[in-house]
Order: C-alpha cells, then sequence, then structure tokens
C-alpha cells in the first residue's frame, strides 16, 4: 500500500494574511489606516504641492477667512494656514514613531530579560518601574525638557522614558505566559543558553503583543507630542507644528478660529485613527 | 423519542463553506443510551450542538430536521425554544471548569434551572437544587450548595455539572466526551452515575466520545461517525463484537488487547487522518485510509445498507472489514541491560503539597518502565526531575551508577544527549514559530546528533513535505511525531515520555506506540514512559512503577502487577480500566479528597477499601517483597492482598457485580 497523501490541515494561505484580509475588510481599520497614512503621505511630501510657502507672512492679509485663494484662511501674520497644516505634520510625523520606537526597544528588552529571568531582578526592575508609572507622565516631561533644555532629542527621550515601563509591564506578562510552554523546556533540554531563549525561542511569539504595543504606544505618543509643543515645549516659532499653532492660536479664537481648529482637527483625526487601528490590530491578533 | 433525518450542517469560516454533517439521520428510542463516537474532526460535537439547537454563529443547518417528542427543534420559534428547550434536553460538556460559573456557589447556579425551567421561587429552587446534588452523589448536599466551583475536584464539578443538565428531568441527554480529562477510576464513577440516572431523571441518553471502552459500558446503540457521515450504526455488542465497517474494525484493532504487548507485536493502525471538513473526495469518504479500497469505492459514495437486524453500514463490502487489517506483524525481542537510570530517595515539595516522597526507581538499558497513576500523584514531577528541568529537595539521581546533577544546565553533554524527555503537550510541546525542520536542525546541531534531519523524520515516520511545516500546520499526531524525532537526535539510550498519546486519538496513539517500540527494538533505548492509561501501559512496558501521592506504593514485573497480588490501589486502578469485554468496569474507590497526605500512616488509607483499622492511619506501611523484584507498601501481607483481591473479583468477567461497600477487611 502506497503512502497515504497527507490532506492539508489548514489553507496554504499564512494565518497573518487572511488575519489583515478581515482586519482590511472592516470599515473601522481600512479608513483609519487611511488617514495614517495619508498624513505620512503629508509629511513625506508635502514641499511638493503646498500652495504658499508655509512661512510666506503676507502683511495685508492677516486673519484671512477661508477662500479660494487661502482655502483654511491665513493667520495672524497673514501666512496660509492650510500650507502650515501640512507643513506642520513633519514634527509630529517624525517624533512620534521616533518615540515608539525607542519605547518599544528599551521596553520589550526590559521585559524579555526581567520576564524571562524572573527573581531578583525581575523584582528590582519591576518596582522601579511600578514607581514610574505611578508619576504623572506630562509632569516629568516637562520636569526634564525645563532642565535639561528642549531639544528634539530631550523630547523623544523623555517622552519614551515614560513609555518603556508601559511596554516593558506588558511583554514581561506575555513572557511569563510563554516561559510556561513546553517548547521553552524543550530548549532547555538541549541546553540553550537565555540569549538564544530570548531571542528565537521566546520573541517571536510575544511579537504580536510587542506590535500591538507600539501601535497603542504610537497613539500616545501623538498625544504627547502635540500636548508638549502645546505647553511650549516642543517645536519654536515659526514652526508650523501643529500643538504649537493651537497654542499660539487661542488668543485669537474669538476672531480668526479657522487658525486654531485646523491643527486640532489634525491632531485629532492622527490621533483617533492611530487608537482605532491599534484597537483593531489588538482585537484580531492578541484575542 | 429523538429522531434526527437528513441532517446536514455547514459552517461559514471566513467567507468559505464547510459542510460538516451531511444527510445524519437516526433515532433514540425511549430508555435507549446512544454512543456517538469517531476521530476528532468527525462531526460528533457539531452533531451534538446541532441537536441542542446550540451551534456557534457561523453554523447554519442546511437540510434536515430534529424531533424531540413530537416538536421540530428547528421550527420553534426563538422566544420559547429557551423554556422548550430547558424541559427537554440536557446537555454535559467535556470541560465541567468552564461550563460553571466562576462567581456564582453552585446551590445559585444548580437552582437557577429550577427558578428558570420549572418557575418555582428562590427557596423552593435551592431545596430542589440540594436534591439533585444528593441525586449526583454530593452527599450531605448542604455542604456543596455554599460553595464555589474552584472548591471542587474535577470529578465534582462534573457532577454537578451533570446534576445542572439533568435538574429539570428533561427527556434527552447529550453528553458530549463528559469524562476525558478525568482520571480513569473518577471517570468510571461518573460513568456510573450516568447510567444510574437513565429512567429515573432523562429517558433517552446520547453520549459522544472518542472512548470505545466508555461507550461499550454505557451504551445499547452506537452510530460510528466519519467525516461527518453516520458509516455504521446498530446494537453495541454486535457493531463491537462484528465490526461490518472498515473504519469501525480499524478504531477496534488500534486498542491494546490485554495479551500484547509491544516487545512482540505491533498494533494494527489506520494511516493518515480524517479529511478536513470542505474537503472535496469522491466517493467513499474512508477510502483513501481503507485497506480494503477498490475503483468501485471511489465512483460513487455508498449508501448505508442493512446488515444484520437492526444493523445498517455506508460501505462497499459491508462485513469484510474483520479481513481488513493485516494481522498484527510480530517484533525481536530486545534483552534488557544494566542499569541505566536510578532514583534513591527523591524529596519533591511544592509549597505545602508534597510531590515526590522518597522515591526509589530503576531503569535499566533497553527497558521500558510505565508509571502509572492519577492526576497529582507525582508522576511529572519525576519526568522533569530525571530531565532535570526541576531540581528534587532531597535525595540523588545516578547515571550509570554516577551521581548526576540535578539541573540540567550543569549536565554534561554527553548525558544530555542520552537521557532525552518527550514532553506532554503535542500543542505547545514545538515552538509555534519554528519550522519542523529546525527545530530537527537546531537539536541535532546542539546535541551533536549523527543522522541527517531527512533521516530522523524519515524513522519517525515523517513525510518530507512536514519538515518545511509550521506546527500549526501539523496534527497532533504528527506534532508529536517531531517532538519524537527531536528527543531521538542524540541517539538517547533513556527517553521519558510523559503521557505522549494521552490527548491523541486511538488511531494516531497506536501508530505513536508502534513507534516508540520499533524505536526500542531498533536503538535499544530504554523507556521510563508516564501514562494514566493502564492499557498503554501494559502494552509497552517490561516494569510497572505505580506511584500515590508522590509515594511509590507498588513496583514490580508487568504481567506479576496485572496476575496480582498488587496493592489496594493498583487493584482500583485496574479495576477501573474501560474495557472492551462484557460486564463493567467497577468505581471501587471513594474519589480522592481535595486535602492533601495524610499526617501518619498510610497515603491511600483515606480511599482503600482494605483499610484494617488504626495501624493503616498510625504507622507508615512496610514494603512486601515478592518474586521478581516485585514490591507492594501495604500493611496486608501478600497472600492478605491476594485474598483480597480474590474476594473481590467477580466470577465471570471483571467487574459485573458492584462490591458491597461494607465489607470487612478486618477478617481478612
Amino acid at each position: 500500500m502506497t503512502a497515504v497523501a497527507a490532506p492539508t490541515l489548514f489553507p496554504a494561505v499564512p494565518a497573518w494574511r487572511q488575519r489583515l484580509g478581515a482586519l482590511l475588510r472592516r470599515p473601522a481599520f481600512s479608513i483609519s489606516l487611511f488617514v495614517l497614512l495619508g498624513w505620512v503621505v503629508v509629511a513625506v511630501s508635502w514641499r511638493l504641492y503646498v500652495p504658499y510657502a508655509p512661512d510666506a507672512t503676507n502683511a495685508v492679509a492677516p486673519f484671512g477667512t477661508p477662500s479660494g485663494a487661502h482655502l483654511l484662511g491665513t493667520d495672524w501674520l497673514g501666512r496660509d494656514v492650510f500650507s502650515r497644516l501640512l507643513a506642520g505634520s513633519t514634527s509630529v510625523i517624525i517624533l512620534a514613531p521616533a518615540i515608539t520606537v525607542v519605547a518599544l526597544v528599551v521596553g520589550s528588552l526590559t521585559g524579555l530579560v526581567t520576564g524571562y529571568y524572573g527573581g531578583i531582578v525581575d523584582v528590582g526592575v519591576m518596582r522601579v518601574v511600578d514607581a514610574v508609572n505611578t508619576m504623572p507622565g506630562i509632569v516629568l516631561s516637562v520636569l526634564a525638557l525645563t532642565v535639561l533644555g528642549r531639544s528634539d532629542l530631550v523630547l523623544v527621550l523623555v517622552i519614551a522614558g515614560g513609555f518603556a515601563p508601559l511596554v516593558a509591564r506588558t511583554v514581561r506578562a506575555s513572557v511569563l505566559a510563554e516561559r510556561e510552554r513546553d517548547y521553552v523546556d524543550a530548549a532547555r533540554l538541549r541546553q540553550e543558553k537565555g540569549a538564544y531563549m530570548i531571542g528565537v525561542e521566546i520573541l517571536p511569539n510575544v511579537m504580536p503583543t510587542i506590535l500591538v504595543e507600539g501601535a497603542i504606544r504610537l497613539g500616545y505618543a501623538v498625544f504627547a507630542v502635540a500636548t508638549l509643543s502645546f505647553l511650549g515645549l516642543g517645536p519654536q516659532q515659526p514652526s508650523p507644528d501643529w500643538g504649537l499653532t493651537v497654542s499660539l492660536g487661542v488668543q485669537y479664537v474669538q476672531n480668526a478660529p479657522w487658525i486654531l481648529l485646523a491643527p486640532s482637527v489634525a491632531i485629532a483625526s492622527l490621533v483617533i485613527s492611530v487608537n482605532l487601528v491599534a484597537d483593531e490590530l489588538r482585537r484580531e491578533f492578541l484575542h | 423519542m429523538l429522531a434526527v433525518s437528513g441532517l446536514s450542517v455547514t459552517y461559514d469560516t471566513r467567507g468559505e463553506r464547510r459542510r460538516v454533517l451531511e444527510q445524519v439521520t437516526f433515532q433514540v428510542g425511549q430508555g435507549d443510551a446512544v454512543g456517538i463516537v469517531g476521530e476528532s474532526g468527525c462531526g460528533k460535537s457539531t452533531l451534538g450542538l446541532a441537536i441542542m439547537r446550540a451551534l456557534p454563529k457561523n453554523g447554519h443547518v442546511d437540510a434536515g430536521s430534529v424531533v424531540v417528542g413530537g416538536t421540530e427543534l428547528y421550527s420553534l420559534p426563538t422566544n420559547l425554544l429557551r423554556a422548550w428547550r430547558g424541559r427537554a434536553l440536557g446537555m454535559v460538556t467535556q470541560d465541567p471548569t468552564s461550563a460553571l460559573t466562576p462567581s456564582l456557589t453552585i446551590g445559585q447556579q444548580v437552582a437557577e434551572v429550577y427558578r428558570y425551567v420549572n418557575g418555582q421561587s428562590k427557596r423552593e429552587a435551592m431545596s430542589s437544587a440540594g436534591d439533585v446534588l444528593a441525586a449526583v452523589g454530593l452527599a450531605p448536599p448542604r455542604s456543596y450548595l455554599g460553595r464555589y466551583p474552584h472548591e471542587l475536584s474535577g470529578g465534582q464539578r462534573q457532577r454537578v455539572a451533570i446534576g445542572m443538565a439533568v435538574a429539570a428531568k428533561p427527556s434527552l441527554l447529550v453528553l458530549d466526551e463528559p469524562t476525558t480529562g478525568l482520571d480513569a477510576t473518577v471517570e468510571a464513577e461518573v460513568i456510573d452515575l450516568v447510567n444510574s440516572l437513565r429512567g429515573e431523571f432523562v429517558n433517552g441518553l446520547i453520549f459522544i466520545t472518542h472512548n470505545l471502552g466508555l461507550v461499550s459500558r454505557s451504551c445499547n446503540r452506537l452510530e460510528v461517525v466519519y467525516a461527518g457521515r453516520v458509516v455504521e450504526e446498530g446494537p453495541t455488542g454486535e457493531l463491537l463484537g462484528g465490526p461490518a465497517h472498515p473504519y469501525t474494525a480499524a478504531l477496534l484493532a488500534c486498542l491494546p488487547r490485554p495479551g500484547a504487548r509491544a516487545q512482540a507485536v505491533r498494533l494494527p493502525y489506520v494511516p493518515g487522518s480524517p479529511p478536513v471538513p470542505g474537503e472535496v473526495l469522491a466517493g467513499c469518504k474512508f477510502a483513501p485510509r481503507c485497506p480494503l479500497r477498490g475503483e468501485e469505492c471511489t465512483a460513487n459514495e455508498p449508501l448505508l445498507v442493512t446488515f444484520g437486524t437492526g444493523r445498517n453500514v455506508r460501505c462497499v463490502h459491508p462485513g469484510r472489514a474483520g479481513t481488513a487489517l493485516a494481522p498484527p506483524s510480530s517484533r525481536q525481542k530486545g534483552g534488557r541491560g544494566d542499569v541505566l537510570l536510578e532514583l534513591r530517595g527523591i524529596t519533591k515539595r511544592f509549597r505545602s503539597v508534597l510531590a515526590c516522597d522518597a522515591v526509589d526507581l530503576i531503569v535499566r538499558s533497553g527497558e521500558t518502565v510505565g508509571l502509572v497513576g492519577e492526576s497529582g500523584s507525582g508522576k511529572t514531577t519525576v519526568a522533569r526531575i530525571v530531565a532535570g528541568l526541576t531540581t528534587a529537595d532531597s535525595g540523588s539521581l545516578y547515571w550509570r551508577g554516577e551521581l548526576l546533577a540535578p539541573d540540567i544546565a550543569k549536565r554534561p553533554r554527553a548525558v544530555v544527549r542520552a537521557l532525552q524527555l518527550v514532553l506532554q503537550h503535542p500543542d505547545t510541546t514545538l515552538n509555534p514559530r519554528h519550522r519542523a525542520r529546525s527545530i530537527l536542525a537546531r537539536t541535532r546541531r546542539r546535541l551533536a546528533g549523527p543522522r541527517r534531519v531527512e533521516e530522523l523524520a524519515a524513522s519517525v515516520r515523517l513525510e518530507p513535505h512536514h519538515l518545511d511545516s509550521l506546527p500549526g500546520e501539523l496534527s497532533g499526531g504528527l506534532k508529536q511525531r517531531v517532538a519524537i524525532a527531536r528527543a531521538f537526535a542524540g541517539q538517547p539510550e533513556l527517553v521519558v515520555c510523559d503521557e505522549p498519546v494521552s490527548s491523541l486519538d486511538v488511531s494516531v496513539q497506536a501508530a505513536i506506540l508502534n513507534l516508540l517500540a520499533d524505536l526500542q527494538s531498533s536503538d535499544q533505548t530504554a523507556f521510563l514512559f508516564i501514562s494514566h492509561d493502564l492499557a498503554v501501559v501494559r502494552f509497552l512496558s517490561h516494569r510497572v512503577v505505580v506511584m500515590y501521592l508522590g509515594q511509590v506504593v507498588e513496583v514490580g514485573e508487568t504481567d506479576d502487577i496485572f496476575a496480582g497480588p498488587r496493592h489496594p490501589y493498583t487493584d482500583a486502578l485496574i479495576s477501573a480500566m474501560p474495557s472492551m469485554e462484557p460486564g463493567q468496569a467497577r468505581a471501587v474507590l471513594g474519589e480522592r479528597a481535595v486535602t492533601a497526605v495524610p499526617e501518619q500512616g498510610c497515603v491511600f488509607q483515606a480511599r482503600c477499601p482494605h483499610k484494617l483499622g488504626t495501624v493503616c492511619e498510625q504507622d507508615p506501611p512496610p514494603m512486601r517483597a515478592g518474586d521478581n523484584g516485585h514490591t507492594v507498601r501495604c500493611h496486608l501481607s501478600l497472600e492478605q492482598l491476594a485474598e483480597a483481591q480474590r474476594l473481590y473479583q467477580p466470577v465471570s468477567g471483571r467487574g459485573c457485580t458492584v462490591p458491597s461497600t461494607s465489607m470487612s477487611t478486618r477478617s481478612l
């Protein structure tokens, strides 16, 4: 008797691709992803189609109402609000992912190492993490930026420093669950060392957790960058940065609300779309 | 009473429609107990859910009807369904833990049935709940009503679940694998309970299981299901005595028989696995795996035809099934050699639980030692200590007479290579992100294995294309083969196997057992084989070690242990073995209390049917030595034990009579 052809238990399409397909069929995900990617494209390419130079002042037409020439009107210096809106995306679109990446790398490494080894290191590190988590992130950031002086690098490190403990705790929980699985024991049975265990055995299995955590952190990062620049601790004048523009536009809100509204709506659209994408990713990959 | 006719069910998975049940027709008469058997993935559970009208959202009934007591289930309006179903149908599922709400007391949950179905007041419902708990053997009920599910053992939880299912005295009770995951001793009790409820609480029973031993004890009719179709049906005795369908015959042949020994014979088994739902196969769905298949089999799907009185079979060659499987082939007997591994006084405590209490154990080269006991007896802890994954609190391990480091990280590579472990759960034993090939290649490199990955795969009968699969794409049996190949990568001298087949279907189990025995005869590998399944242990082992609550209570050659005299606990385990033979397994033991090991005296005193009295409560029992190194830890002498077993043994077959519990052993 010849060997029976083994039935393919599962279709050849990898699971993650099926899941991505299912995600894209959900409007909340696909629309949010479209908005998010739209802002990324704008941040990279606004120079190609921006109607006016964002810094070009026009002394004769301050506070211009939205019109055909100025789609979203002009600000107190007569600068085109629409052009500044497009240009203002750059800082947040660069800073927020940078923060997220730093927080993910630091937090994941901490979570992987403490979760895998456990013991005294785990207890010590996790107490520090808990302590950091109890302090309001925004106060810490303001403090650090004031003491260290503001720069993009400090901004990224300060916010990422606040996020990393949160990432570490989530990743650690996931590592603790994986560590109990038989495949980890199987690797011990061939005397694998810690670095291999963490990097090759466990990391691939906690990757979904890390990626979803990243998406969630990205939403908070956008918000944190906007908040700090609103407080004047981000990019300085004459940058078209959204948070800065909102804070400066407050005083003109009675007569020229468009100055403040345009970047506010932009921030909201970005935060909401990032959060929705993160939510859907979490629902699909972690539950 | 229940008539299922032409029932076809489809699942919608990610836009694809997969047919899981095809034109299923059968009846359950008044007082009937019908067993539905088949391998996993054949649609048994779906059938159970369809009978309850409780299919998951993506399941649709395409055709057919389910009539219970004259009412067509699927034409009932949904607002009437719940109340009607509560009175007509009851269901017990596999996992009693998830069937009960952790945040409500047992009493509240059982009383709910009476309040919603029978409309009783809170007080009435609670007293009815007490009555039903007493009926399912949880006495006194008062002490159970106020408890939460986590305070009960698995067997007790399943009793509660059964109590809830029969509370409204439904006409039909559906049991879906109600004893999977329970120990054999507890399983026997639950089955006795279900049998005792027939008549008083329920009129008909549907018993869904993959365990043919169970249905033979509790069902009068069987429906054998394969690929969503009934392939054979008939009275239990006739059907098991002379199966007419090759599939039924194969399922039966896979079970290790009492006389068969792995050292001498190979179990017959069916290659392959059931078709995936939705897979299009011309003709008979079993043909690809059938040893009898011919061209006529793949032309048209065979119809269910009458075969004797009350029997139907869906086969082109009805009745030729008996000749289908080749007779078991024989195997060369290997010899047993020097002592490989020795455990001396191994003790391990997890907080308050004494998992191993001064365990002594010897494994010789080329030998299989079966380690048996209920869950919680410390079997797995012994395996992990031997493998170096857990370190003992005290005691020592010796490898070929030399002291062995307790932690695997400190053992010399040569010993690591020679002493390997096959872990318990096929679903987590392979890293889900690593392909079979890379798993084997890495192990081979680490353990300096002599054989190439392809040779390793071939030695466990894996096809080359399986090597490029991720574990998620492999079935349980295939995953376990990869795990076994991994353990054999460094040409080990001793492999510890921790329940390697307990989660697999019987057909797959037979293939894995053959594989282990083949590897033993070709490589002279010794096994420490841990299992709660005595039939498997008897088939595979030269010697058996029995553990209870962390203590070794008996050691001996397999034949000596099965012949007796033996420890009362071993006797209980053997009595509870499901068997194809007529008669019933006996549940001789009271269920083990959740409380821990007794402070002093014999560990088995609380459940022992032959307890002598205070001596068992106060003094540790002596080790009684018999022939061939047979030792029993008991206050009764071997002669007394033999006498006790003879008195307990029924006249014909095994366990036809339930012994009177009042039998006094003091007179022995």
